[in-house]
């Protein structure tokens, strides 16, 4: 059951759904068990570590309370973090606290490039080209990710725009989908790959910097 | 010797300017047809951006592996809690 939850198939969440609102509560734990874990660590890319939990539990009262509205034409997975976000969004700015609104977005802000210029110059093709592979004094293709380059990624994602911050972490941590991205936070696709591209060249300059040391 | 170059140009169909700014794009099956034959041509001659591209995927892979800042394990009590609000709204 587990991997009907998780799977995304309508059909499935729309017959547990059906189970949801006529009150079945092997189907509302199941649910949790899938996803409360996620909506917590989605909360605090919002707001505080301690009202998180909150936006959490009124994202599930308004889970509870809405299953009728469910109408299938999202998974339940988008449908539930959805309402977290909008709940998560709203409580953020209450509190004053940056939002990291992608669909506002600052994809369209400033950009130097995915490699600053001046790195491209070869002495014959010119400007816009590499005048040597950026290769790295270690090779990350085999590294394992000890401590060490963990705390190196995790420090690049805190510094990222927080749009950005927001789109790598549910696609390449979460390991989510595009069109999941898009649906719950409310931005174009095109949008999405934009903040997704410049959120992994920081990460990636990031290691750089640490398996070129 | 420019006559080369131009040569070389048109054999990497695009500038690796462009070529990097298409990467995720590329990666993401998210170009057009002919954008695509470019990337190709472009990869095909230019081990700097291969080599590029290969970090980028690397990226993806290590940032994947290393998982969410917080891990939060799930707590029974808050099974709990929110089960017997399941209960209670169902009176409602």
């Amino acid at each position: 059951m587990s991997e009907a939850i998780a799977g995304g198939d309508t059909g499935v969440d729309r017959e547990l759904a059906g189970r949801l609102a006529g009150g079945d509560e092997a189907a509302f734990r199941e649910l949790v068990r899938e996803h409360d874990a996620g909506l917590r660590r989605m909360a605090r890319m919002y707001v505080a570590d301690d009202v998180a939990d909150d936006v959490v539990q009124d994202t599930w009262i308004t889970v509870i309370r809405g299953i009728d509205r469910f109408e299938g034409r999202s998974t339940l997975k988008t449908w539930v973090y959805g309402i977290l976000v909008n709940i998560a969004r709203r409580c953020a700015q209450r509190e004053g606290r940056t939002v990291p609104f992608a669909a506002a977005g600052d994809a369209n802000g400033p950009w130097r490039g995915t490699v600053d210029p001046e790195r491209l110059d070869h002495p014959g093709l010119g400007r816009g080209y590499w005048p040597a592979a950026p290769t790295w004094a270690r090779d990350p293709a085999r590294a394992a990710v000890d401590n060490e380059t963990r705390a190196v990624v995790l420090r690049a994602i805190s510094a990222l725009a927080p749009a950005q911050r927001e789109v790598v972490t549910l696609r390449d941590i979460e390991g989510w989908s595009g069109p999941e991205v898009c649906e719950v936070l409310g931005i174009s696709d095109v949008n999405q790959r934009t903040l997704l591209h410049r959120a992994r060249v920081a990460v990636r300059a990031a290691l750089e910097d640490y398996f070129d040391e | 010797m420019s006559d080369d170059i131009d040569a070389t140009r048109r054999l990497l169909a695009i500038s690796c300017a462009d070529a990097l700014e298409l990467m995720t794009d590329f990666l993401e099956g998210a170009l057009s047809h002919a954008d695509v034959e470019r990337m190709h041509a472009h990869l095909a001659g230019c081990e700097a951006c291969k080599v590029y591209l290969d970090q980028l995927r690397a990226t993806i892979r290590i940032v994947g592996e290393t998982g969410p800042a917080v891990t939060l394990p799930l707590d029974p009590d808050r099974v709990e809690g929110l089960a017997e609000l399941f209960r209670s709204e169902q009176y409602d």
